[in-house]
């Protein structure tokens, strides 16, 4: 069945397209404009690209200061936290995503603004905090920091 | 905690009243109701956080059809022998035993939008304050013509997890060196847009690591280009050389039908056979919130970009896949972000709760090889009256093996987490 298939392919006459040429050149990168008989072998265009904002000018020591200055709503953190329990469990039970339950403040500030400042590469991350204003991330360390 | 809280409220009432007639008493009395139909992604997420804030004061009832749910995020990597078919499937046993949640296994067969009510396959009429959609899709078997749910028995879709999938992993089992798979993929929008070439890559696993290499799975596509399509390719030529074959509609002119007994997909360039074949039709809302009036001609639900609320019915929230949700795709990571929208409109509308801005949340991964893990994920918010990504990420092509094999472990951890955070 596979054989009579591939040849009947072969032998298939019109866009002159064969299996060989599809195998030779990796079939599912050819696409073919079969009423002209054109190849376009495309680049995957990996518009694909994380977008994030770029990294701040303040620099990351001053941001810490401002951020950990601020009284953090607890409440707002609450809800912000909704979306992070999703992968952040209360006890890890796997070292791939750490849990975040009772970090303290500085910490919590320090490492969410590392992923902010490309400091710590996590893709997940950057564009998680890619998201967040200070006042939410202040909002979530006050949160976080007094779960358990 | 909701459930403590109820014992004991009962009991302090036990004590002077008519102990047996109170409870019922007391959920009919005073207490809002919210009733959600379906229990997967979004269903049950929401049935879990609402009953964690509203600790007892919200009278929750989720209707769901099946005793337990097996999950689709993962299945593919059952395909692939990495899971064990028990492993994703859960019950609905800590929502009901630890969260006081009603659960009521039957179908939700029509929505009163005037009376506020829901009626059962069992008879049930369910009286709601607040309603929340999650019905996930409903497959358009005639989109691909002589397909049918009858065939769906011997051509798999696997689209919706359970049975079929169990089906497609035997079929996939019986396979014989120089065998060829047939998947006809589906045209957007659909469920977990990776999820079929995730789903290529794993079958060219298993095939592969039984020493079938000369099977060829042929991808027949509605679409011209596919999601992570750069990383899936590369993927496919470093570890299947020869094995995969995807034709979009440049080459294969449109898909002109399928003869499930014989066996083959008849395209306008040519027909194609394959010992299995999985056909993957066409995608629209789950017939309950179609049949309840809440979409549109797309076959899909509009709703209110900062709230998920139905632009039919403000008493109605429509999530997961059943919803347009703008530039979010269609997956359980999509569907468990909704969720939790909802669930703070929930408590702003019954229990007077603040609510926020809305912020939402997509990750995908896939599974290429093993420890060959890819992702590409979102973060979504209502900017001007439309859900938009705010920031996003994509794994890209040249990465080392260390980053593909912490990527497939932050999935493993994600997969975990995300399932207890629906069923607890
Ligand atoms: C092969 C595959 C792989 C996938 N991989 C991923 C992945 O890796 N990551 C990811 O995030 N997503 C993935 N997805 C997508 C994900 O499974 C869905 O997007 C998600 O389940 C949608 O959630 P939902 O709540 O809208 O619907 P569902 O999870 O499908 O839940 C709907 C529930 O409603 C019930 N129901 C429907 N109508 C009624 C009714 N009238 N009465 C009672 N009950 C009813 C159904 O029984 C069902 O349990 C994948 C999908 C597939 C097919
Ligand atoms: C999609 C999964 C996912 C979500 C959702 C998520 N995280 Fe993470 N998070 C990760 C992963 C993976 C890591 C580990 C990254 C690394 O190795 O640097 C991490 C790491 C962290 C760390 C560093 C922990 C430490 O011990 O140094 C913090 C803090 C954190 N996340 C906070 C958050 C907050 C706050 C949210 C919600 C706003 C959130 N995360 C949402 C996956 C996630």
């Amino acid at each position: 069945m596979h054989d009579s298939h591939r040849k009947h392919r072969e032998t298939d006459g019109g866009g002159g397209l064969t299996a060989h040429v599809f195998r030779a050149l990796g079939n599912y990168k050819i696409w073919l404009f079969a009423a002209c008989g054109i190849f376009v072998i495309p680049h995957f265009s990996f518009a694909d690209k994380a977008a994030q904002p770029p990294i701040p000018d303040l620099p990351l020591g001053e941001a810490i200061g401002q951020v950990l200055a601020m009284p953090g709503d607890a409440e707002y953190g609450a809800y912000l936290a909704t979306e992070c329990v999703t992968c952040h469990q209360q006890h890890s039970v796997n070292h791939a995503i750490p849990a975040i339950n009772g970090l303290p403040r500085e910490y919590f500030v320090e490492a969410m603004l590392e992923y902010k400042y490309h400091l710590r590469d996590n893709s997940v991350m950057q564009a998680i905090i890619g998201s967040l204003g200070m006042e939410e991330l202040s909002a979530l360390a006050t949160y976080f920091s007094t779960k358990d | 905690m909701s459930n403590v809280t109820r014992r004991t409220f009962n009991k302090l009432l036990g004590a002077g009243a008519g102990a047996m007639a109170m409870p019922g008493l007391l959920r009919a009395q005073g207490r809002k109701n919210v009733v959600i139909v379906g229990g997967g992604a979004g269903g049950a997420t929401v049935a879990r956080h609402l009953a964690e804030k509203a600790g007892g004061a919200i009278n929750i009832t989720l209707i769901e059809d099946s005793e337990k749910y097996t999950t689709c995020f993962f299945s593919n990597l059952y395909l692939g022998g990495y899971r064990d078919f028990a492993s994703i499937t859960h019950g609905y046993d800590r929502l009901v035993n630890d969260y006081g949640i009603r659960k009521i296994t039957a179908r939700a067969e029509e929505i009163d939008r005037t009376a506020q009510q829901v009626r059962t396959s069992t008879g049930e009429t369910i009286p709601y304050d607040r309603l929340v959609l999650s019905p996930g899709i409903d497959l358009m078997f005639d989109s691909v013509p002589g397909y049918s749910r009858e065939l769906a028995e011997i051509a798999p879709h696997a689209w919706q997890a359970g049975p079929q999938t169990q089906l497609l992993k035997s079929k996939i089992d019986e396979l014989k060196n120089g065998d060829q798979v047939v998947m006809v993929a589906p045209p957007n929008p659909y469920r977990c847009p990776p999820g079929p070439y995730e789903r290529v890559s794993m079958i060219a696993h298993t095939l592969k690591s039984r020493g079938l290499d000369d099977c060829t799975i042929v991808v027949l596509d509605p679409k011209d280009k596919f999601s992570k399509q750069g990383l899936f390719t590369e993927g496919w030529e470093k570890y299947y050389p020869g094995m995969v074959e995807w034709y979009g509609p440049n080459i294969h002119g449109g898909i002109k039908g399928v003869d499930v007994k014989a066996g083959t997909v008849e395209t306008d360039f040519d027909t194609f056979s394959g010992a299995l074949l999985n056909i993957i039709p066409a995608q629209q809302a789950g017939s309950i919130a179609i049949s309840a009036g809440l979409s549109d001609d797309s076959g899909f639900c509009p709703v209110d970009a900062e709230t998920m609320r139905s632009k039919r019915d403000e008493n109605i929230f429509v999530i997961g896949d059943a919803s347009i949700a703008g530039a979010m795709p269609k997956s359980g990571s999509a569907a468990n972000s909704q969720a939790k929208v909802v669930v703070m409109h929930l408590m702003g509308d019954l229990e007077d709760a603040r609510v926020f801005p809305a912020r939402y949340l997509n990750t995908c991964w896939s599974l290429v090889e093993t420890n060959d893990g890819i992702k590409v994920g979102a973060q979504y918010a209502n900017v001007d009256g439309a859900i938009a990504s705010t920031s996003s990420f994509i794994s890209q092509p040249d990465e080392s093996a260390d980053i593909r094999r912490q990527t497939f472990e932050e999935s493993v951890a994600w997969y975990d987490g995300i399932t207890k955070d629906m069923f607890g």
